[in-house]
């Protein structure tokens, strides 16, 4: 097991949002989950990861799980593209030099790699990002909505990656695509009156979510917001 | 172009102390990298406050004509106290900061609390003995018995004193964070510390009835331990290293116990 929720219940404003969930992720498995628009998927994540800490339930982490996909965190406008891949590779305890190299060719950001994020546009600042998930190894790679994306040139290439990920690796994701479910999911579930409805094939989750297809991943991710650097500048006390 | 595969290293090096010491480096190379493009002065502004204090002190026991306690230097004297209480001042709320804004690791499965807190620990240590060094290196140019006739004394004081701070930060990170209320009252209180350590008079000096009280704090042993290493002759008769080593066990323990325990709380 890679990843296991046992009644697993969430309340935020007062409301119940998501109730009562248990599930068990066995390795190299991908677990795909459909939910409309404010439905808990990210709070979902958020508990997968840690970040949030569920109410009632308990959530069990065999293994490595990766930030999520398209969102690093730690990306700081500050450093330069080399430097954050040096910085993420550290957190994460791999050898800094592997990681690099392996951004600098995938991402194909030529000598933009050595510049400063502040000086990226949209579409090298997506590059960056993606070829900086997939390039950090894990046992369960984490997504919410993104799963793959950048310009056109580079879209293709950053789903053959994700897909080669999807070989090694179990997935645990959240998004509201259809086609990212045929694409990525062994397992469909859908987010039904704040519960966690799993369904035997992928297809007939797609069916019972329902909704039209429509393109949920977006071409570009935005930068995470930014750190608070003036904490970093001023003592408090 | 070689993948790489997720199966490599990560899972051996996930929980030893390879990962944890390439965490730690990763932060503090990070976060001087960082300081450093925001603002270069601005790293070395920090610096300024107790600068200020020893002038503004310094200018005041002149203005009045008023001689060290101790020795025949007012800048010596005034920077034994000053130094080694910034020392853990600086030290402390800088944890605290590195607590606050921990949140932004919260996706992070490999970055803990701790790590962050140890991380910047180091980092400003490291800062402030540079600091420190200068100081007394400046005051010695000068022509100043600046130069410590017992330096072990003066390593001991210093690593004790980081120590106890660096338990204080991680108690009072958690505090603030929990209660907001808290970061006041603390800000309060640690700058009242100034008059209560000992910084600008000798301990020895004082009536039995306020030493009594006063030798409850520990910051007031270390300055007292550190001010021995510079004078070989220095009244420390409220001394006692135990009693501040015990504070400095004390404070780490309960801060590691605290910062564990609260872990999940700290990342909402």
């Amino acid at each position: 097991m890679i990843l296991g929720f046992s009644h697993v219940t969430k309340t935020a404003h007062g409301r119940p949002l998501l109730a009562d969930i248990s599930f068990c992720q066995p390795p190299q498995v991908s677990i795909g989950v459909l939910g409309a628009r404010g439905s808990g998927k990210s709070t979902l994540i958020n508990m997968v990861l840690g970040a949030t800490t569920p109410d009632s339930g308990q959530i069990h982490r065999h293994g490595r799980l990766s930030m999520p996909i398209g969102f690093p965190a730690t990306l700081n406008r500050y450093l330069t593209g080399e430097e954050n891949a040096r910085y993420m590779a550290r957190l994460y305890g791999l050898d800094p030099k592997t990681v690099c190299a392996f951004v600098d060719e995938f991402s194909e950001l030529g000598p933009m790699f050595r510049r400063r994020l502040s000086s990226y546009n949209a579409s090298l600042r997506s590059r960056l990002v993606f070829a900086l998930s997939y390039a950090i190894p894990a046992d369960c790679y984490v997504a919410d909505g993104t799963l793959f994306g950048g310009d056109a040139n580079f879209r293709d290439k950053c789903l053959a990656l994700a897909k080669l990920r999807r070989q090694q690796a179990a997935f645990f994701f959240t998004t509201r695509s259809p086609r990212d479910m045929r694409l990525f999911a062994d397992v469909g579930a859908v987010i039904q009156n704040n519960r966690l409805v799993f369904y035997p094939t992928v297809a007939e989750a797609i069916a019972a979510f329902g909704q039209p297809e429509d393109d949920a991943t977006p071409l570009l991710p935005d930068l995470p917001p930014e750190e608070p650097d003036l904490d970093n500048l001023l003592p408090d006390y | 172009m070689a993948p790489l595969t997720a199966k490599s290293s990560i899972s051996a090096g996930s929980s030893g102390l390879r990962l944890r010491s390439s965490i730690i480096l990763g932060l503090m190379l990070h976060d001087i990298k960082v300081r450093f493009r925001i603002s270069a002065m601005g790293y070395f502004l920090v610096l300024a406050e107790p600068v200020a204090q020893f002038f503004v002190m310094f200018l005041i026991f002149h203005a009045i004509q008023r001689q060290p306690d101790f020795g025949i230097s007012l800048g010596v004297f005034l920077a034994t106290g000053i130094v080694p209480f910034f020392l853990f001042m600086h030290l402390s709320s800088r944890i605290i900061s590195a607590i606050r804004s921990g949140r932004a690791f919260n996706k992070v499965q490999t970055v803990s609390f701790l790590d962050l807190a140890v991380a910047r620990a180091v980092l400003e240590f490291l800062t402030l003995v540079i600091f420190g060094v200068a100081v007394f290196a400046l005051l010695a140019f000068f022509g100043e018995p600046a130069i410590p006739q017992n330096l072990l004394d003066v390593i001991n004081a210093v690593l004790i004193m980081a120590i106890t701070a660096f338990g204080f930060g991680l108690i009072n990170g958690v505090l603030t964070k929990l209660f907001k209320v808290y970061a006041l009252i603390y800000s309060l209180f640690s700058r009242g510390m100034l008059f209560f350590s000992g910084v600008f008079y000798v301990v020895a000096n004082l009536p039995p009835l306020a030493r009594h009280y006063l030798s409850y704090n520990p910051l007031l042993h270390g300055i007292e331990w550190f001010r021995l290493g510079f004078f070989e002759t220095y009244p420390a008769i409220d001394l006692d290293r135990g009693y501040l080593a015990a504070w400095a066990i004390g404070t780490v323990t309960l801060g590691i116990v605290m910062i564990k325990a609260c872990e999940s709380r700290l990342k909402e």
